[in-house]
C-alpha cells in the first residue's frame, strides 16, 4: 500500500495542494430559514397524522363489537320502517279499491253520464253493472238490489228529459208554430204534475184507511199527513197562471 | 482528521449530536459550524459546481436536523454526515446528467449522437498561476468516472482512511483500494502535462 503511495506521490501532493473551498457567506442563516420551512412542514404532517390515526383508532378490534352491533341496529330499523312504510302505504291503495260503496259509486256515476250524453237505455247500463258486481264477489245480491230500484226512476226521467228535447228540437224547427207546442208542452206538464198530485192523494188516503182498519188511528191522527196550506195556495196560484197561459195564446 | 480534536473543539462530534438528540439546538449550531466548510469543499470537488455544492450541503444539514434519532453513537459522527451527503450529491449528479444528456443530444430522422464536448487543455506557460492550475485539476477530477472520483476525493483530498472510507461507503476494503488507485491513474493520464511542465 506504501507502495503503490508511492506510485501516485505527485498527484496526491497535487490533490492535497487544491485550495479549500468555503461556503458561501450567510450560509447559516438560509439554512435557519431552511429548517423553520421544513418544522412548518413537519407540523402540518403531524397533525394529518393525529386525523389519520384518529379515524384508524375507530377500527380497533376492542370497538369491533360495538361497531357491529351498532351497524345491525341501524339495518333493523330501516328495514322496519321501510317494510310499515311499504305497508302503510299497500293498505290505503287496497282500501280505495276494495270499498264495495266507493267503486259502486264510481261505476254508477259514470254509467249515468254516459246515458245522458249517449241516450242508451239503462236497462243495458244496469247490465253492465250487475256484471262489474258480480266480479267484486260477496257484495253481488246487496248490491243487485240497489241496482234493480235504480232501474225505474232513471228510465221514468230520461223519458222526460227524452221527450222536453224533443219539444225543444220541434221549437225550433217549427218557427211561428212554437208558440202552440210550448203552450201544448206546457198543458203537459201541468197535466202531469196534476196526476203525480192525484197519485199521491191517493196513496195518502190509501194509507189513511189502511191504518184505520187495523185500528191505529189515534196514532195516525198524530202523523196524519197535513197538507200545507201555503203549498195549496201555491198549486192553486199555479193553476190560475196555467189557466190565464192557456188563455192568452187564444187571444 | 478529527474536527473535535481540531484547535479549541473540546467536545467530540459525537456528544454534540448526542446534546442535539436531546433538545439542545446550540450543539446543532456548533456542528453546522465545524462541518459547513469542510462538506462545500468535498462536495464542491465531487460537483465542480459551487452553487451546487452550498444546495447540498444546505440539505445534508435539513436531513440531518429532521432525522437526528436515526444517529447512532456507535458510529462517528463525520463517516455519519459524509455518507448523507455523499448520498444527496450522488442523487443530484444523477439527476443533472439526466437534464444535460437530453440538452447535449441532437436528434434527427434516424440518428442519434451526442455533441462532443470542446478540450480544456491549458498550455503549460498559463498554469503558472495557481488559479488555473486548481481549475485544470478540478477539470480532471470531472473528467473521471464518479465511482473513482467519490474515492480520490474522500482518500487525497478530504484525507480520511481506508477503513472510514469502507464505512462511509460500505464497499470492500479491496474494492475501495482498487478504486482509489485507478482514479488516481486516471488522473495522472490527465494531468501529465503538468508534471512535464513540473
Amino acid at each position: 500500500m506504501i507502495q503503490e503511495e508511492e506510485k501516485y506521490r505527485e498527484i496526491i501532493r497535487l490533490l492535497n495542494s487544491l485550495p479549500r473551498v468555503k461556503a458561501k457567506k450567510g450560509f447559516e442563516a438560509r439554512l435557519m430559514e431552511r429548517l423553520r420551512r421544513q418544522e412548518d412542514i413537519v407540523k402540518t404532517q403531524v397533525t394529518e397524522e393525529s386525523l389519520f390515526n384518529k379515524f384508524l383508532s375507530i377500527f380497533k378490534p376492542s370497538f369491533i363489537p360495538a361497531v357491529a352491533v351498532s351497524a345491525v341496529i341501524l339495518i333493523a330499523v330501516i328495514v322496519y320502517f321501510s317494510y310499515f312504510v311499504s305497508n302503510g302505504n299497500d293498505y290505503s291503495e287496497t282500501n280505495a279499491i276494495s270499498d264495495p260503496h266507493k267503486t259502486e259509486h264510481l261505476i254508477y256515476l259514470r254509467n249515468d253520464k254516459d246515458s245522458y250524453l249517449t241516450g242508451k237505455s239503462n236497462t243495458d247500463l244496469s247490465m253492465n253493472n250487475t256484471t262489474s258486481d258480480k266480479q267484486s264477489g260477496p257484495d253481488y245480491d246487496h248490491r243487485s238490489e240497489i241496482s234493480s230500484l235504480s232501474k225505474e226512476s232513471p228510465k221514468h226521467s230520461n223519458e222526460n228529459i227524452k221527450a222536453d228535447n224533443e219539444t225543444i228540437v220541434a221549437e225550433y224547427n217549427s218557427g211561428l208554430e212554437a208558440t202552440k207546442t210550448e203552450s201544448e208542452s206546457r198543458d203537459n206538464v201541468i197535466s202531469r204534475n196534476e196526476k203525480i198530485g192525484t197519485d199521491k192523494k191517493e196513496k195518502n188516503t190509501k194509507v189513511y184507511d189502511e191504518i184505520n182498519r187495523l185500528g191505529l188511528l189515534p196514532l195516525a191522527k198524530a202523523h196524519k199527513p197535513e197538507v200545507d196550506s201555503s203549498k195549496q195556495d201555491s198549486t192553486k196560484k199555479n193553476n190560475q197562471k196555467d189557466k190565464k197561459l192557456k188563455e192568452e195564446p187564444e187571444k | 482528521m478529527k474536527p473535535s480534536k481540531e484547535g479549541k473543539d473540546l467536545v467530540s462530534d459525537e456528544k454534540l449530536m448526542s446534546e442535539f438528540q436531546n433538545g439542545n439546538n446550540k450543539a446543532f449550531d456548533e456542528i453546522v459550524r465545524r462541518y459547513k466548510d469542510r462538506l462545500t469543499n468535498f462536495i464542491y470537488r465531487y460537483t465542480g459546481n459551487y452553487d451546487d455544492s452550498d444546495d447540498i450541503v444546505q440539505d445534508t444539514f435539513v436531513r440531518v436536523y429532521t432525522s437526528k434519532h436515526l444517529y447512532k453513537e456507535i458510529a462517528k459522527f463525520s463517516t455519519w454526515i459524509y455518507t448523507i451527503a455523499i448520498n444527496i450529491a450522488k442523487t443530484k449528479v444523477i439527476k443533472e446528467k439526466k437534464f444535460n444528456k437530453t440538452s447535449l443530444t441532437v436528434e434527427t430522422n434516424d440518428e442519434e449522437w451526442e455533441l462532443e464536448i470542446s478540450d480544456n487543455s491549458v498550455s503549460p506557460e498559463s498554469l503558472a498561476d495557481s488559479v488555473l492550475l486548481s481549475r485544470h485539476i478540478q477539470n480532471a477530477l470531472n473528467s473521471i468516472n464518479e465511482v473513482y472520483r467519490e474515492l480520490v476525493i474522500l482518500r487525497d483530498i478530504e484525507n480520511f482512511s481506508y477503513e472510514e472510507i469502507v464505512e462511509m461507503t460500505g464497499l470492500p476494503m479491496g474494492t475501495v483500494k482498487s478504486r482509489i488507485n485507478r482514479g488516481r491513474e486516471r488522473l495522472q493520464e490527465i494531468l501529465k502535462d503538468i508534471y512535464e511542465g513540473q
